[in-house]
C-alpha cells in the first residue's frame, strides 16, 4: 500500500503483515492487522505501544518464535530477501543467529545458568560451523570486547549468576551478534535494568549499529527512550500501525491523535493544581476488535466517519504517514 | 492543590529519624557471621497532604525502607513517630504490629497484588473484615463507596480481579488501602507495569486522593518523571543512604549530588 | 486438536469405569436378591450368566452370590478409600501449608517428620499396625491414611512457599492479618484444585492397599465381602471358576482405571503446573 518509506536497502519488509493466532478448536484471532515498514541497512527502527498492540508478537513472529500450527502469517515479511511467510521451517532455521538475532527484556530466562558465558556464545558460534576450536576462543574474546566489557578475559570464565543486569543483557547482545546477523531484534532489552544501566546498553547498540552496518528492530514502550535512540518510528495500537516516521519528527510533532495522545501521557513537571490528561477508557481487546478506527472510541478527534470501513495509511508529512481520516 | 510543603510548620505525619537496617548474615563454622547493610542513617518526614518521592536504583534500599514503615520488617537502629504515636524506637524496643500504624501499601504489580480467587468486594473489604467487621451491609456500602472513590462502578465488587485490566486492578488495590483509613498511603512501584496512558489516570487519582483526603502519601519509583509529576518533596536512595533530598523542583532541575546528576541525566526526556 | 479430543478420551474411558463400580455400588443388591453371606451348596461354583438359582454373576465355593458380594466389595472399596482420602488430604493440606507458610526452622522441623514417615515402605508399616492393632474398618483407614498425607503435605507446602511471597499476602499481614486469617483466606482456597487432583490418584492407591491388606487377611473383619478377600479366596480355584478370581480383579481395575484417568484430565483441565512432580 501506500508506505513513504519504502526503501530499496532494506533488510527487512513487512508489507501487509497480518498475523493470526490460532486458538483451538478451528477458531484465529487477528493479533496483526495489515503492517507495512520496512528498516534499512544500519537503521534503528523503533516499534512502540502499549500492551496488546502486537509489537512483541511481531518481534516473535520474525523468529518464529511459537509453537508449530500456532501462527498463520498473511501477507510479506522479507529478510534478507527471503519471505519469511512462506519460507519452509528449516530455511527460517538457518536464519536464525545469522540473518536475524534477538535479545530479550530478561536475559537471565535467555542463559543457561549452568555454563559460563564462553562456552555459551562459544556455543552459538560452534552451531554455525566452519571455525575450528582456536579462532572460536579468539572470536568469543573478540566479541566480548565489542560489547565493551573491559576484560573480556575475566568475563569469559564467569557463569550468568556472577555478572549484573547489565553485564547479562552485554552477554546476551554478544552471543546475539556471534554470527554477524544483519537484523537485531531487541525486545524491550532496557526495561528490567536501572536508568544508569539502559544508557550504557543503547550507546552499546548505537555503537555495533554504526560499526557493523547492524539493522535494529527495537520493541519499546517508552516514547521519550525511542525519540533519543531510533532513527525512525512506528507506532502501534490494536495490532494497526497508526503512524510511522523519522523519530524526531514523530514524536516533536504527531499527525496522528493516538501518537499525541500518548506523547502527551509522558509524565512531566506539573504546575500547581494543573493535571496532564490520560487517555480515557480502555486498549481494545484482541477479541472485540470493530470496524474503523481502532482508537475512534477513545479519540478526541473522532467523526462519524472514523468508525466504518478501513482507513489506509496516508502521507501526512514529508516524511511521515498516518492511518487517520482526521490527521493533526 | 498540591500543598505547599515547605511553607506550613504543621507537625509531620511521620517522622523516620536515623533508620538503619542490617541483614544478620549466618554463621557458618569456620565463618564469622558478616552482616549486610541495607539502610544506614534514613530520616525524613513527611507532612500532611505531602508527596514524598522516594528515588533510586534497584537495590538502594527503597523498598526495604517501605516494608520497615509498614512493619513487614524491622528495622535494626532508628524510631520512626508517626503524630504522636511512636511506631517504632529500635533502642526502646518498640515495634508496633502493622494494622496498628495505620500505614497501608500500593503495590507494584497489579497481578499478584490481588487474590485471584477473592471477589473484588472481599478484596477491598479484607481490611475491616480482619479488624472484626461482620455486618454484611456496612460492608458492602464502605466497599461501594472505596470504589467509586477510586472510580470504579460498585457492580465491581461482584467480579474477580482477572475481569479488570491492570489500571483498574491498581485501582482496587488503592481502594483495599484506603478502606480502613489510613494516615499514610506507600505506593511501591506502583505505576511502574501499567501502560502510558493508564499511569497518567492511576497518577491523577493519587493525587485527587491526597486533595481529597488529605492523606500523606511515600511514592516510591525510579522513574525520575514520574516522580517530578506527583511529588511536594523528594529523597534520593544509593546504596541504603539518602544522597539528596528537598523540594522535587530543585532536587530534579538543579540537583547538587553526583549520582542524582548521573540519575536524571540518565532519564531520556522530551523537550516541551 | 489432537490433544483435544485424547482429553476428551481420557474423561469420557474415566466416566465410564468409574460409574460402572458407583452403579455396582448402589444398585448392585437390588439386582441381586441374595444376602452376600447367604450359602446355597447346592448351587456352589455356578458360572456367570448360569442357568440355575438365577445368580447373574455365579457363585463361589460356598454357593454364596457373586453379585451381592460384589456389590459389598464395591461399597467397602469405595468407602474405606473415601475416608482415607479426605482424612489424609485434610491432614496433609493443613500441615503443608502451615509448613510452607511459616518457612524456617519451624517448616524444617515439619519436613523432617514428613521424611521420617515417608521412610518406611508404605505397605509394611500398614501390616505392622494392622498386625499390631487387630483388622478393623477403622484402623484399616488409620493405617491407610498415615502415609498417604505425605503427597498433600508436599505439594501444599510447595505451593504455599510460592503463594507466601504474593504482594496480596502482604497486603493482609499490613492490614493486620494473622497466620489463620492468610491460611484460611489465601493459601487454602489457592490449594483446592491440586488437592482434588492429589485425591483422585490417592483413592486409587488406597484401593489397592486395602485390596492387598483384604488379599492378605488383614483387612476389615472376614464377615464383610471385600475384592481383595474374594481374590484370596478365588485364587484355589483359579483353574476350575475363573470368575471368582476375575470378577473382584476387575473390579479393582475398573475402579483404579478410572480414578487414574480421571485424575488425568483434572489435572490437564484444572491447574497443568499444579501437581507437577511434587508427588
Amino acid at each position: 500500500m501506500h508506505d513513504t518509506s519504502r526503501i530499496d536497502d532494506a533488510v527487512l519488509e513487512a508489507d501487509q503483515l497480518s498475523l493470526f493466532l490460532r486458538a483451538g478448536r478451528g477458531t484465529e484471532l487477528k493479533i496483526v492487522d495489515s503492517v507495512s515498514f520496512s528498516i534499512a541497512r544500519g537503521e534503528f527502527y523503533a516499534l512502540v505501544g502499549e500492551s496488546g498492540s502486537g509489537k512483541t508478537v511481531i518481534a516473535r513472529s520474525l523468529m518464529r518464535l511459537f509453537p508449530p500450527n500456532t501462527l498463520r502469517m498473511e501477507g510479506r515479511l522479507v529478510v534478507d530477501g527471503v519471505d519469511l511467510t512462506t519460507a519452509p521451517a528449516s530455511r527460517v532455521q538457518r536464519m536464525r543467529g545469522r540473518s536475524i538475532s534477538m535479545i530479550f527484556q530478561e536475559p537471565m530466562t535467555s542463559l543457561n545458568p549452568l555454563m559460563t558465558v564462553e562456552r555459551q556464545i562459544d556455543e552459538a558460534i560452534a552451531v554455525v560451523g566452519g571455525m575450528g576450536r582456536r579462532e572460536r576462543r579468539e572470536r568469543v574474546v573478540e566479541l566480548l570486547a565489542d560489547v565493551q566489557f573491559a576484560n573480556p578475559g575475566s568475563v569469559r570464565s564467569m557463569y550468568p549468576h556472577e555478572l549484573s543486569g547489565g553485564m547479562r543483557q552485554r552477554a546476551m547482545i554478544a552471543m546475539a551478534l556471534a554470527n554477524n546477523p544483519s537484523l537485531l531484534i531487541a525486545d524491550e532489552p532496557t526495561t528490567a535494568l536501572d536508568v544508569t544501566i539502559q544508557e550504557e546498553i543503547l550507546q552499546l547498540l548505537l555503537r555495533l549499529r554504526d560499526q557493523h552496518g547492524l539493522s535494529i528492530l527495537f520493541i519499546s514502550h517508552d516514547l521519550s527512550l525511542v525519540r533519543r535512540f531510533a532513527d525512525r518510528i512506528g507506532v502501534l495500537y490494536g495490532g494497526v500501525l497508526m503512524e510511522t516516521g523519522p523519530a524526531h519528527e514523530l514524536i516533536d510533532h504527531p499527525t496522528h491523535p493516538y501518537s499525541r495522545a500518548l506523547i502527551d501521557c509522558i509524565p512531566r513537571r506539573r504546575e500547581a493544581g494543573k493535571r496532564q490528561a490520560g487517555i480515557d477508557g480502555l486498549v481494545p481487546g484482541v477479541a472485540d476488535w470493530f470496524d474503523g478506527c481502532r482508537f475512534a472510541p477513545r479519540c478526541p478527534r473522532m467523526a462519524e466517519d472514523c468508525r466504518h470501513g478501513r482507513i489506509e495509511m496516508t502521507p501526512t508529512q514529508p516524511a511521515q504517514v498516518a492511518r487517520c481520516l482526521h490527521p493533526l | 492543590m498540591p500543598a505547599p510543603a515547605m511553607t506550613i510548620p504543621s507537625a509531620p505525619v511521620l517522622r523516620a529519624e536515623r533508620i538503619g537496617k542490617t541483614y544478620q548474615g549466618r554463621s557458618r563454622l569456620f565463618a564469622q557471621a558478616t552482616g549486610v547493610t541495607a539502610l544506614t542513617d534514613v530520616s525524613f518526614e513527611v507532612g500532611p497532604g505531602e508527596i514524598l518521592g522516594i528515588v533510586g536504583e534497584s537495590g538502594c534500599g527503597k523498598s526495604t525502607l517501605a516494608r520497615i514503615i509498614v512493619g513487614l520488617e524491622q528495622a535494626s537502629a532508628g524510631r520512626l513517630v508517626a503524630g504522636d504515636a511512636t511506631l517504632v524506637d529500635v533502642a526502646a524496643g518498640i515495634f508496633l504490629p502493622p494494622a496498628a500504624r495505620r500505614i497501608q501499601m500500593v503495590f507494584q504489580d497489579p497481578y499478584s497484588s490481588l487474590n485471584p480467587r477473592m471477589k473484588v468486594g472481599d478484596v477491598v473489604s479484607e481490611g475491616l473484615r480482619i479488624a472484626g467487621e461482620t455486618d454484611r451491609r456496612l460492608l458492602a456500602d464502605r466497599v461501594a463507596g472505596m470504589l467509586r472513590l477510586v472510580g470504579l462502578p460498585a457492580e465491581a465488587a461482584s467480579r474477580y480481579p482477572f475481569q479488570f485490566s491492570g489500571g483498574q486492578r491498581q485501582r482496587i488495590g488503592i481502594a483495599r488501602a484506603l478502606i480502613t483509613e489510613p494516615r499514610i498511603l506507600i505506593a511501591d512501584e506502583a505505576v511502574s507495569a501499567l501502560d502510558v496512558s493508564v499511569q497518567m489516570q492511576i497518577l491523577n487519582l493519587l493525587l485527587d486522593i491526597r486533595d481529597r483526603l488529605g492523606i500523606a502519601v511515600l511514592f516510591i519509583s525510579h522513574d525520575i518523571g514520574v516522580i517530578e509529576y506527583l511529588c511536594d518533596k523528594v529523597i534520593v536512595l544509593a546504596q541504603g543512604k539518602i544522597v539528596e533530598s528537598g523540594s522535587a523542583d530543585a532536587v530534579i532541575s538543579k540537583p547538587s549530588h553526583v549520582y542524582t546528576k548521573k540519575l536524571i541525566d540518565a532519564v531520556p526526556r522530551i523537550q516541551d | 486438536m489432537q490433544a483435544w479430543r485424547f482429553l476428551e478420551l481420557k474423561f469420557i474411558v474415566g466416566v465410564v469405569c468409574l460409574g460402572s463400580i458407583i452403579v455396582l455400588a448402589l444398585f448392585g443388591g437390588l439386582v441381586a436378591g441374595h444376602d452376600p453371606n447367604e450359602q446355597n451348596l447346592l448351587f456352589a461354583l455356578e458360572p456367570p450368566f448360569g442357568p440355575e438359582g438365577g445368580y447373574l454373576l455365579g457363585t463361589d465355593h460356598l454357593g454364596r452370590d457373586l453379585l451381592a458380594r460384589m456389590t459389598s466389595g464395591a461399597r467397602v472399596s469405595l468407602a474405606i478409600a473415601g475416608s482415607v482420602v479426605v482424612l489424609s488430604g485434610v491432614v496433609g493440606v493443613l500441615v503443608g501449608a502451615l509448613s510452607g507458610y511459616l518457612s524456617g526452622t519451624r517448616d524444617i522441623l515439619i519436613q523432617k517428620v514428613v521424611e521420617t514417615f515417608w521412610a518406611f515402605p508404605p505397605i509394611l508399616l500398614a501390616i505392622a499396625i494392622l498386625a499390631f492393632f487387630g483388622p478393623s474398618l477403622t484402623n484399616v483407614i488409620i493405617a491407610l491414611t498415615i502415609q498417604r498425607w505425605i503427597p498433600y503435605c508436599r505439594i501444599a507446602r510447595a505451593q504455599a512457599l510460592m503463594l507466601r511471597s504474593r504482594e496480596y499476602i502482604s497486603a493482609a499481614k499490613i492490614m493486620g492479618g494473622g497466620t489463620v486469617w492468610v491460611l484460611r483466606h489465601h493459601i487454602l482456597p489457592n490449594l483446592l484444585a491440586s488437592a482434588i487432583i492429589i485425591g483422585t490418584f490417592t483413592m486409587a492407591t488406597a484401593i489397592l492397599a486395602e485390596s492387598s491388606l483384604s488379599f492378605l487377611g488383614l483387612g476389615v473383619p472376614p464377615s464383610v465381602p471385600t475384592w481383595g478377600g474374594m481374590l484370596a479366596e478365588g485364587r484355589s480355584y483359579i483353574t476350575r471358576a475363573w470368575w471368582l478370581a476375575v470378577l473382584p480383579g476387575l473390579g479393582i481395575f475398573l475402579t483404579v482405571l478410572g480414578l487414574n484417568l480421571l485424575g488425568d484430565w483434572m489435572r490437564d483441565q484444572l491447574d497443568p503446573k499444579a501437581a507437577l512432580n511434587l508427588s
